[in-house]
């Protein structure tokens, strides 16, 4: 009998998962507060970075993040689904995605042996802060668009205890042909639909306006932050807190929250970075508060100078171009920001995709490609990735990892092989 | 200063001179490669499309006085307009064209009222964009056969006598004339009723289609013959495009080729108004170049300025 088939036949009895539940529930607790400890004691630590740090070091529910933000919780995952319709519908979108490696053992006894580690890790942490929060469904409804496989097949990982209504959002898999922007179009319209059920109210133009201009300013933020990190000055793992704490908190309270730390890092004019060697990071998601590919990566005397990955720089698609402010111009502007410019590897048409490397303001000295196993799409462009950073002469470097620590001695090492090849090649 | 506000000021300034120009003392000839209407009262320079059909300056006139100082003169006259087509290239229809700047009031007009813009695919772009083609060929067919074939002289200035700019610039110098119906005989007549039920139809459309005359206008399918000899030129550095389709979505005309994986990237319908250029996230994606040396580039900083600065835009 294989491994996988034992995991899933060997479902606990009901007090060892109570036991199980609870060792985990410390685990999980224990994660967090060590990444939060750890980035306190990092050299680049400020008490402003409390801000941010203060939303996202413990898990949250969708039930404790709605009282905290007293807006009725829309989970989704990925980052296909408009965040700007949510919030003129007073709906507060979250990300449910997972860093934790802990809340992933949840799940294990359940789900496939080769799963990706993130949507496990996802599905162990809902399982676990639904519980804690006495109902199983604290948001009412999940926008699922259809990327990956794991991430179609989510609602059927999540099991029948899981209540929360889904909602696909079909995604056509063609991004720069005329049909398939028209057909996100309509997938957008049937989405407010559903969102306005869940809100118990219309969506109006000016409401759709007032938060695509709010998002626009935070667009702006974030600029900020991603031009700190390419002038050297914003560590990979400052700005995955920033991306986490947008992630956890209302756009508002975020903008808010930034401020300070932006004021702060542009008084800063130490470069943070000293003699380490820039690269560009590409691949699977990394999420708070799995620190480790970001901590090897500095330990090996790298810094991340840009990246690509759809829980960081491609966290949200960025400001919106209006050509036509009516609201079907301003749906069609989102279907087109959303969609078109989404460089996810699930598209066909994604051969654009390493031009980021090249429009990313400095040239990088590395490309760091970083696949999560299980994570077949990633996995798949990384040819493509490997061919093109062969062509532009830049060193490149595979890392297949999950998100267990224990194979960060190896990692490390190839890591700071790299950075000395890379080094050598440059010099 | 932004791109587009800066494109606005030129606008209404160009739009200022040519159309009360001339009660100024001011004349910029009869060369101008773009719509500054020779039936406006007091207008401070002609259409060349004018002087293109005319017996006196254009193929109206018999061969006899083509080959006189006159064609000549013509032919000089010709050469004025090929030299302020290579000067500007497509700005001229993007900055300076008073029509232009009409059709974008209209469409000012609509977003203030909060009026879908009318979606027209790409296959049915492409079937009208040969309309100014065969608007040219027209234009260009007629006056010969008047000059020498004995086509009656009221169809002299064919394309003058159904263009709209023709009815709808004078409005703003409070002339109604040309939008009566001149029954003198059957021909004026119905030039006269097909000009007020074009002007009237491109109205309509100019209303719920950004530049939807310009979609049809024959100087722009003059000026892109000129394209190859225009030092004036749109640019993409494809390598650097991150193909978040912003430039299409931007272009008044809809144009996809801009967000195409190409270099040249300047349509034929083009207007070079530059808000790809202006709406592109990435640095020196798109570029304005003359002679080949960049006067203006695509640049992640200002389109979030220009974001930041619209925050309490209205919708």
């Amino acid at each position: 009998m294989n491994s996988s088939a034992t995991e899933r036949t060997a479902t606990p009895p009901p007090d060892r998962k109570q036991r199980l539940r609870a060792k985990i529930t410390r685990e999980t607790a224990a994660e967090y507060a060590e990444a939060a400890r750890s980035l306190r004691a990092h050299p680049d630590y400020n008490a402003v970075w409390d801000n941010f740090l203060a939303i996202i070091e413990q898990p949250q529910s969708a039930r404790q993040i709605e009282r905290r933000t007293a807006r009725p919780v829309v989970e989704h995952l990925c980052n296909q689904a408009p965040l700007e319709i949510a919030h003129a519908l007073g709906l507060q979108p979250l990300r449910l995605a997972s860093g934790c490696c802990a809340a992933s053992r949840l799940a294990d006894a359940s789900l496939p042996a080769l799963m990706c580690p993130l949507m496990r890790s996802t599905l162990g942490m809902r399982a676990l802060l639904a519980a804690d929060d006495e109902s199983n469904a604290a948001a009412t409804l999940r926008i699922i668009p259809t990327t990956c496989d794991w991430t179609v097949k989510f609602p059927e990982l999540a099991g029948e205890s899981d209540k929360t209504r889904a909602h696909f959002l079909e995604l056509p898999h063609l991004r720069h042909s005329e049909r398939g922007q028209a057909r996100f179009q309509e997938e957008l319209f049937i989405l407010i639909e559903e969102l306005e059920k869940t809100a118990a109210r219309r969506l109006t133009r000016a409401a759709l306006r007032a938060s695509i201009d709010l998002y626009r300013q935070a667009w702006a933020v974030f600029a900020e932050f991603i031009a700190l990190r390419r002038d050297g000055r914003l560590a990979a793992v400052w700005f995955m807190v920033v991306c986490a704490a947008f992630m956890a908190d209302t756009v508002e309270h975020w903008l808010a929250a930034a401020a300070p730390i932006l004021a702060h890092l542009q008084k800063e004019s130490r470069r943070v970075v000293g003699n380490a060697v820039f690269v560009f990071l590409s691949g699977s998601p990394l999420l708070f508060p799995n620190l480790k590919i970001l901590r090897l990566i500095e330990e090996a005397g790298l810094y991340v100078l840009a990246d690509d990955l759809c829980a960081s720089e491609r966290l949200w698609p960025g400001g919106l171009t209006i050509s036509d402010p009516s609201f079907s111009g301003l749906i069609r502007a989102l279907a087109g920001r959303y969609h078109r410019a989404c460089q996810c590897p699930t598209f066909a048409d994604n051969q654009r995709r390493f031009n980021t490397i090249r429009a990313s303001g400095l040239r990088p000295r590395g490309i760091i490609h970083h696949v999560l196993k299980g994570c077949h799409p990633f996995d798949i462009e990384s040819l493509t990735m490997e061919r093109e950073a062969a062509k532009a002469g830049i060193p490149f470097i595979r890392i297949e990892t999950e998100y267990s620590p224990e194979d960060a001695r190896t990692l490390l090492t190839r890591l700071e092989a790299f950075a000395h090849i890379d080094q050598g090649a440059m010099k | 200063m932004m791109i587009s506000s800066c494109r606005r000021a030129v606008q209404h300034l160009a739009f200022i001179l040519f159309t009360y120009g001339g009660r100024f003392g001011l004349h910029f000839g009869n060369a101008l490669p773009c719509f500054s209407c020779p039936y406006v009262t007091g207008c401070g320079g002609h259409c060349y499309l004018m002087a293109l059909q005319s017996n006196w300056w254009g193929l109206q006139m018999p061969l006899a006085t083509m080959m006189s100082g006159l064609g000549l003169q013509a032919l000089l006259l010709f050469a004025l307009f090929a030299l302020l087509v290579a000067l500007l290239g497509k700005s001229w229809c993007g900055w300076l064209c008073p029509f232009g700047l009409l059709q974008d009031w209209l469409t000012m007009l609509r977003q203030r009222l909060g009026v879908p813009e009318a979606q027209i695919s790409q296959a049915m772009r492409d079937r009208l964009r040969s309309i100014k083609y065969l608007l040219l060929v027209y234009m260009l067919a007629l006056p010969p056969l008047i000059a020498s074939a004995g086509l009656h002289s009221d169809f002299s200035l064919p394309f003058c006598q159904i263009c709209p700019a023709k009815p709808l610039m004078p409005l703003f110098t409070f002339e109604t004339a040309h939008l009566a119906i001149n029954s003198a005989n059957a021909i004026t007549q119905t030039f006269s009723i097909l000009s007020v039920a074009i002007a009237a139809l491109m109205l309509v459309g100019m209303f719920f289609k950004e530049r939807f005359f310009c979609l049809f206008c024959p100087m722009l399918a003059i000026i892109h013959i000129f394209q190859k000899i225009i030092p004036l030129r749109l640019k993409k550095n494809p390598a650097l495009c991150l193909a978040c389709g912003n430039c299409a979505r931007a272009c008044p005309m809809t144009i996809r080729r801009v967000h195409e994986d190409r270099a040249d990237v300047q349509d034929e319908d083009c207007l070079l108004c530059l808000n790809c250029l202006e709406s592109c996230p990435s640095d020196t994606t798109l570029r304005l170049d003359l002679f080949g040396k960049t006067l203006v580039s695509s640049k992640r900083r200002r389109l979030i300025v220009l974001w930041q600065k619209t925050r309490s835009a209205r919708p």
